[in-house]
């Protein structure tokens, strides 16, 4: 496996009052799989996200990315596991407004050590997502989609082992979105990376391998 | 440099490194220039004391003395000062004579020219050679003395080589009794005009580093005897310590509110990066890198280029610092102590604190911030609470008003002052706003949706103004004071000021004196008798006991004053307590500054030893005088007759065109016992420093306003994304663009004529106490300077909004909608 969280529990406090965002939520991921993650908007999936990823911590129970219980990690530690091997696209892309958009994928590649041909292997991946021409502008003289497809092109650039997409979608309009699915799993079909999505919309869902439904934290259905 | 370059692409960077500069700029320029102006003043004192200090006494000095001042590392000369009569084979002359050493003066310089009166001038850092003598030009004009032409001095011949033009303790001697000669003090026994009889003052005086100096002076102190002074370079020429005193005033002031406006325009770009960095950070933690790796990529660019920028500004601050002294008083024809590098390298150290304090709520968020903030931006809304930053602003310019000013209590007045300007502004902005949202309904429709964009965005609306209000204020303060120094300087030397100072006029000359000076049509003459004496008693108590214990005091009342008696209160003395003539009897007048020094006070009864009798009355009046006007000044006057049977001589100034020299030959010539003092050359070194002060001040003043334009900047940039909002809504309900620009124009006229209305007022009100207070000048302020801030206001938002604005008017409402990442 190469993802695989086993009983994750999550929950904040709002003064004394313990809220739960996840109670017992256990999977796992093969290698090359896709799964999506649904639910309603507040179900706690952008937050299982986070921790499957690394981001976050769960307030118990074990996560194992790449075969490692990053789970009792420090934050260094599992920063230095994710590098080189983990990408993400975000709802709201996360580009550096300051960086065109080649500077932005090269960005991926010049935080991982021993990294060449930085420029040739950003102007490789802005071209699969068919932004070879907008290289040199700025995020802020990009669409949406365009934004969302530099974001992938940054995600991709490093040949991840897991892909994590939070909404990838979710800023965009109908036509863009198909357009930037359709990116997305080809991308990840070619380099062999895991896919792991949480998304409201059910065209991005059916496109996966396996699908999980969470409500109120815990799954209610999953295939 | 890669990450330098991406980060200058933002504004805010820009904006953050741009105030860098100017405060860096704006700091050493103050720094440097101020302190090597108050060490020019020092070292102007020192030249007219002709030393950095003196012990003087009526008899032969202790040979130890200048054994221990050896020991302390300190250069050494003598001088002896008696009066004899000087001769030639047919008339003779009561002179003043210094003997000097060969290395005489150490500090400032003799200026000579030709006997023959050339105009060849000659700057002299040694004494006359042996056998030779300088004389003042009553002696040569009296005796009728020519170049290398001998007079005799006593049993010796001695060779005329030199007219005295300056001379040391010229300033001390303008009232001097007797015309001056210098003589090498080798000859001084060949004369044979010392005996233990005469009537002599011998000096022995000192140079060299000030620290020795003071440790010099601790060690010799106590071993003074009772007819042994020290003296050293603390008092000056009142007028060139006003007058330099002034622009030091200003400039501090100048650059304490360039550096208060560069520090909130620092603490605005840093406020707008913060959230840019803490989302970069993150982003960086999410691809992989541990916490202060990540740390160090969002960062390091800042502080590598913070350290190039520091450079820059202090090498800019060294050649603007370097400009403004040479306006000043370098053409002013005043020397300037070389500028010490190791104040650029603390101020260096200082402006990249300055910008690590200001940066650290940056530091703080990005070190601190969860990679998975980019999942649940809510996370970060924290970033938009603004109170990191205002206190790291606030601390700043805490730090800098005290560094500045070097005085706890009047940092905290300034600040105080500041603070409760800014809450004033900001209440009396909402509170306008407020008023005028109930009273104003405008018809155009361009108009109402710039009124209601201020209506709608109070708290947008009142930051803006409120900051520009606080910036007009200064700017318009600073403008009005920068004119008043000028004003005050140009009334107090007009083109009729005195040029020639006649001394010592004998009761019996003074009428033959008129009669001379009517034929020279000068009738106005204003003689003054002099009095001198000493303060003996106040209020029946010996005066040493009841002056407040400083050596200031204590050294004012070991001399005697020059006094005068009239009824006629002289030009620019202004009484500023009591009553200039008494109802009856008799009363003294005392400058303001004397009286607080000596704890002197309206009504107090004082005692004046005059030549051994005593005069006695209360204080019925305190003067303030203008020490720059050139004019006889005095620290006492009494009212007439209160003096009668005191020996006395008289003095009055004259302006004598185009040159006072031949009248000061013909008065010479006619009355041997009456001094002639030209003040040409010092009047037009003074008409200099004034023209040259002006550029210089006019050019810190531009530091202030770019400072206030970085302010503005900031605080547009910071606006850009609601304003981006409100056109993108008016747009897409289908306002077009020019209709935009015109509401949105319309806005920024609208601030900037609140800004410029509470600004400028309030600058009007606080204007005169602060003038008052801080520069000491009468000072009368116009309303017309309000208008002057709407102006102002209106004028520099407008433009500076519109410049910030621009872009957004023709770029379609979809893409103004979408995510700002620009």
């Amino acid at each position: 496996m190469i993802l695989e969280a086993v009983d994750i529990h999550k929950s904040v406090f709002m003064g004394d009052r313990e809220i739960r965002i996840l109670s017992g939520i256990s999977l796992a991921v093969s290698a090359g799989d896709s799964i999506a993650i649904t639910g309603p908007s507040g179900s706690g999936k952008t937050t299982l996200l986070g921790i499957l990823a690394g981001l976050d911590l769960p307030g118990s129970g074990i996560v194992r990315l790449l075969g490692q219980p990053f789970s009792e990690m420090d934050e260094n530690a599992r920063a230095l596991m994710r590098n080189g091997k983990v990408g993400f696209v975000f709802q709201s892309f996360h580009l550096l407004a300051n960086l065109t958009a080649l500077e932005n994928v090269s960005l991926a590649l010049e935080v991982v050590p021993g990294s060449r041909d930085i420029r040739q292997r950003s102007q490789h991946a802005l071209s699969m997502v068919g932004l070879a021409d907008r290289a040199e502008h700025l995020p802020s003289q990009l669409s949406g989609g365009e934004q969302q497809r530099v974001a992938l092109a940054r995600a991709m650039v490093i040949n991840p082992a897991v892909l994590f997409a939070d909404e990838p979608t979710g800023n965009l309009d109908h036509g863009t979105s198909e357009m930037v699915i359709e990116m997305l799993f080809s991308l990840c079909r070619e380099t062999g990376a895991t896919l792991v999505l949480v998304s409201h919309d059910t065209r991005l869902a059916d496109r996966c391998d396996s699908r999980f439904r969470i409500e109120a934290g815990k799954f209610v259905s999953g295939s | 440099m890669k990450r330098i370059i991406r980060q200058l692409r933002f504004g805010e960077f820009r904006l953050l490194l741009a105030a860098l500069l100017l405060i860096t700029i704006a700091l050493s320029t103050v720094s440097t220039l101020s302190n090597r102006m108050e060490h020019a003043m020092q070292m102007r004192t020192s030249a007219i004391l002709g030393a950095d200090a003196m012990i003087s006494s009526s008899r032969p000095l202790d040979e130890r003395y200048g054994e221990l001042a050896r020991d302390h590392g300190l250069e050494l000369a003598e001088s002896i000062s008696f009066l004899s009569m000087v001769s030639t084979r047919e008339k003779s002359l009561l002179a003043g004579v210094r003997a000097v050493s060969g290395n005489y003066p150490l500090r400032g310089e003799i200026v000579t020219r030709h006997p023959d009166a050339s105009e060849v001038v000659r700057r002299n850092r040694q004494g006359p050679a042996q056998g030779e003598i300088w004389a003042a030009e009553q002696i040569i004009g009296e005796l009728g003395v020519k170049t290398g032409e001998a007079v005799n001095l006593g049993e010796l011949a001695v060779r005329s080589t030199g007219q005295i033009l300056l001379e040391p303790e010229g300033g001390a001697g303008i009232l001097r009794l007797a015309p001056r000669i210098v003589m090498n003090i080798e000859d001084l026994e060949a004369t044979g005009l010392l005996t233990p009889a005469s009537r002599v003052r011998f000096r022995l005086l000192f140079a060299g580093d000030q620290e020795e100096l003071n440790r010099f002076k601790v060690a010799i102190t106590p071993r003074l005897g009772s007819h042994e002074r020290w003296s050293d370079a603390d008092i000056s020429r009142e007028e060139v310590r006003s007058t330099i005193g002034r622009i030091i005033s200003y400039i501090r002031l100048a650059v304490l509110l360039s550096a208060v406006l560069a520090v909130v325009a620092m603490g605005l770009a840093a406020h707008g990066l913060r959230a840019r960095q803490v989302n970069e950070a993150a982003l960086f933690r999410c691809l992989g890198q541990p916490g202060l790796r990540a740390f160090r990529i969002v960062l390091e660019p800042y502080l590598v280029s913070g350290i190039p920028v520091v450079l820059a500004g202090a090498l800019i601050g060294f050649c603007v610092q370097e400009a403004a002294a040479w306006f000043i008083l370098e053409a002013g024809g005043i020397e300037l102590p070389p500028a010490s590098p190791a104040a650029y390298s603390v101020i260096a150290v200082i402006c990249l604190l300055a910008y690590i304090i200001v940066l650290t709520p940056v530091l703080v968020s990005v070190s601190r911030v969860p990679p998975v903030v980019l999942l649940r931006e809510a996370e970060t809304d924290h970033l938009h609470n603004n109170s990191p930053t205002v206190c790291s602003v606030f601390v700043l310019i805490v730090l800098i008003v005290i560094l500045l000013s070097g005085d706890w209590v009047l940092s905290a007045i300034v600040l105080t002052g500041f603070s409760l300007c800014s809450v004033l502004l900001w209440w009396g902005i909402r509170l306008l706003i407020a008023f005028l949202a109930v009273l104003i309904r405008p018809r155009s429709s361009c108009w109402y949706i710039a009124f209601k964009m201020i209506f709608s965005n109070p708290g947008r609306s009142a930051w803006i103004a409120g900051t520009f209000g606080i910036i007009v204020f200064s700017l318009i303060l600073l403008w009005i004071v920068r004119s008043d120094i000028f004003e005050a300087w140009e009334r107090s030397l007009p083109d009729h000021a005195p040029n020639l100072f006649l001394i010592n006029i004998q009761d019996s000359d003074r009428q033959d004196l008129i009669r001379l000076l009517d034929r020279h049509a000068i009738t106005e003459a204003l003689l003054y008798p002099i009095i001198r004496g000493r303060l003996a008693e106040i209020n029946s108590a010996p005066a040493s006991r009841s002056v407040p214990d400083s050596e200031e005091s204590r050294h004012r009342i070991s001399h005697e004053f020059n006094m005068t008696e009239t009824d006629v209160l002289p030009r620019d003395n202004h009484v500023s307590a009591g009553t200039w003539i008494p109802a009856h009897g008799h009363g003294f007048s005392v400058e303001r500054e004397t009286a607080e020094l000596l704890g002197l006070g309206l009504g107090d009864e004082i005692m004046m030893d005059v030549s051994g009798g005593t005069f006695k009355a209360p204080i019925t009046s305190i003067r303030d005088v203008q020490w720059e006007n050139m004019q006889s000044n005095f620290f006492i006057i009494a009212t007439p007759g209160l003096f009668d049977g005191a020996p006395r001589n008289y003095i009055t100034a004259l302006h004598v065109e185009p040159d006072p020299d031949a009248l000061s030959f013909e008065v010479a010539r006619n009355f041997p016992g009456i001094t002639a003092i030209n003040l040409e050359m010092i009047l037009k070194r003074f008409r200099i420093l004034i023209e040259q002060g002006s550029g210089a001040v006019s050019l810190i003043f531009l530091f202030a306003l770019l400072c206030a334009l970085l302010v503005l900047a900031g605080i547009l940039q910071g606006q850009r994304s609601s304003r981006r909002l409100e056109i993108a809504l008016f747009k897409s309900l289908g306002a077009s663009g020019s209709f935009m620009r015109s509401a949105v124009m319309g806005e920024f006229i609208l601030i900037g004529s609140l800004a410029g209305l509470l600004g400028g007022g309030l600058s009007v009100l606080t204007g005169r106490m602060l003038v008052r207070h801080l520069l000491e000048l009468p000072f009368e302020v116009s309303w017309a300077w309000v208008l002057v801030g709407i102006s102002t206001g209106v004028l520099v938002i407008t433009i500076t909004g519109y410049w910030c604005v621009r872009r957004l008017f023709h770029v379609a409402p979809v893409r103004l909608l979408s995510l700002d990442t620009g």
